[in-house]
């Protein structure tokens, strides 16, 4: 049966869906998980049963890596038609919730710039915007993730309408499994960080690619005494992350800036993270923005990335299956992500090769909480880091201290 | 309202992939996969009209609107839907190998007999 998830927690700044459009949207959660877990899991079936022994038929051998599982899988009726759904459901996910954010506007946009812009408003947080942001190619050329307009579109002086059309599609597109926050994996990260280095207490925290704030919200709770600081490249973005912190009682201080060219001086943070945020960079930004948390990191402070496995090592049938968004949902700079040596490229960013640390963490929303325990004596056993949602899912992480 | 009304986009920017080798069967697929979700829209709401007539005598539209299921109903509904789904997306299941018909039907010959025919014609009355 389906994952029946908590629906998504209520602020004054979400989009209302309308009775209908909730039924929508709960359906193409549900389509998406359905799609993705049974059909998907099929996948595995039609690759060890019919197309790779007609590949061992032909070749006299196993296919090598992804790209030709890759290109014979996709041959295959099955997976033509599990594809052909995955991409349509994918579209589905955003496209439910545009009438919801379209009909919640311009109403949203001036209620956020009312809390935004007015001085004298009595604020929890901040929020600084720079126009003079440049935002690079690898953040335009494609939507990522196929969401119409992407993370930067800014239709008039105080939009937020992308972080909004952000907010309810990642909580459709997650089915609710990443919490009813969509804040499971920043909960897990700081959570993680909190019991395992006790000693740690920082004081400023910083993470960057923040987006609406989904992961980074939760550090306000797991460190009540530290200052938390969030940059996104993307306005829109920016204001609604304000508007839905202070709404939810969250201080929390946004900025506007791009990774690549932090404005913070040297040695300002305890701590710096990013949540699923890699992947979504180019190679040469990855290097730059791992320069960049080495420079803003206080000496001592500790660096701390989570992100989705890396497939370069894995099973070929298993690189594929992952890949496959890389290739079909708009992510273009995936497979050079999972390509990747991240010790080498945290180390080419001024760390020192014996500082480099990686965990895997369990799921805080899905795992058995001795599972969490037992990740935190570092005592875990690897298991399976594919596992989806709702299995016993374990994120990536990995930085170094300076 | 002095402010613009605000659209946004139906369609991400990069370029759509198609999975079958005729684009219209991906196109096909779009089309039912939507009209799944209509149906199960439908569904929800005459399980919101059920629902709100067991305890009341008469509804109105403003009664359907304002209805939200409990985490109990949706969680009955997360289930109709997933054997909804199994049902609709029946999936041929995954075997060594394709019955007879093969996975290639091969209506070419026919046009190629056709297209001659033609040939032959326009030949004759030129």
């Amino acid at each position: 049966m389906g994952i029946v998830a908590k629906p998504q927690v209520d602020h004054a700044f979400l989009a209302k869906p309308s009775h209908d459009e909730l039924a929508r949207q709960s359906y193409a959660s549900n389509l998406r998980m359905y799609t993705l877990a049974t059909i998907g899991g099929g996948m595995r079936t039609v690759y060890d049963k019919r197309v790779k022994p007609q590949f061992e038929k032909a070749q006299g051998r196993a296919p090598k890596d992804e790209h030709e599982v890759r290109k014979v899988m996709l041959k295959d009726p099955y997976a033509r038609a599990w594809s052909s759904m995955m991409r349509a459901a994918q579209e589905m996910v955003w496209e439910s919730v545009v009438p919801t954010v379209e009909r919640a506007q311009p109403e949203l946009n001036n209620r956020i710039e009312a809390l935004v812009g007015k001085p004298g408003v009595n604020k929890m947080g901040s929020l600084s915007l720079d126009p003079s942001t440049v935002k690079p190619k690898y953040a335009t050329a494609v939507d990522i993730h196929l969401m119409p307009g992407n993370y930067e579109t800014e239709r008039t002086p105080n939009d937020a309408t992308q972080g909004a059309f952000y907010d309810r599609g990642v909580y459709v597109y997650q089915g609710g499994m990443g919490g009813d926050n969509c804040h499971g994996i920043g909960m897990s990260l700081a959570t993680f960080i909190a019991r395992k280095f006790p000693n740690l207490k920082p004081k400023k925290i910083l993470d960057i690619g923040c987006t609406v704030g989904h992961n980074l919200v939760p550090y306000c709770d797991v460190f009540p005494d530290a200052e938390i600081h969030g940059v996104d490249m993307s306005a829109p973005v920016m204001r609604y992350a304000h508007a839905r912190a202070e709404a939810m009682g969250k201080a929390v201080h946004f900025h506007q800036m791009n990774a690549e060219s932090l404005k913070f001086p040297d040695n300002s943070f305890d701590v710096v993270t990013s949540v699923i945020l890699f992947h979504e960079t180019s190679r040469t930004a990855l290097r730059q923005i791992l320069k960049e948390c080495h420079r803003v990191l206080k000496p001592g402070g500790l660096m701390l990335h989570m992100e989705l496995p890396r497939t370069a090592t894995m099973d070929p049938y298993d690189a594929f299956y992952l890949d496959w968004d890389a290739y079909y949902n708009n992510e273009p700079y995936y497979q050079a992500y999972t390509a990747t040596d991240m010790k080498d490229v945290i180390v080419g960013a001024g760390f020192a090769p014996d500082k480099y640390v990686e965990y895997l963490i369990p799921d805080l929303v899905w795992c058995d909480p001795a599972e969490f325990d037992a990740a935190v004596r570092g005592d875990l056993a690897r298991g399976n880091a594919l596992a989806r949602w709702g299995e016993s899912i374990k994120w990536s992480t990995y930085g170094a201290w300076k | 309202m002095s402010e613009p009304q605000i659209k946004l986009p139906r369609q991400s920017k990069g370029k759509r992939p198609y999975f079958f080798d005729d684009p219209a069967i991906d196109q096909m697929m779009t089309f039912l996969v939507e009209l799944t979700a209509e149906v199960s829209v439908v569904y929800d709401r005459l399980d919101t009209v059920e629902r709100l007539l067991e305890t009341k005598g008469t509804i109105s539209r403003a009664d359907i609107e304002a209805y939200r299921p409990s985490d109990a109903i949706e969680s009955e509904r997360v289930a109709r839907r997933d054997g909804y789904l199994k049902r609709v997306f029946r999936m041929h299941p995954p075997q060594a190998t394709y019955g007879k018909g093969g996975t290639t039907a091969k209506p070419a010959p026919a046009k190629k007999k056709r297209r001659r025919r033609r040939r032959q014609r326009s030949a004759a009355s030129g």
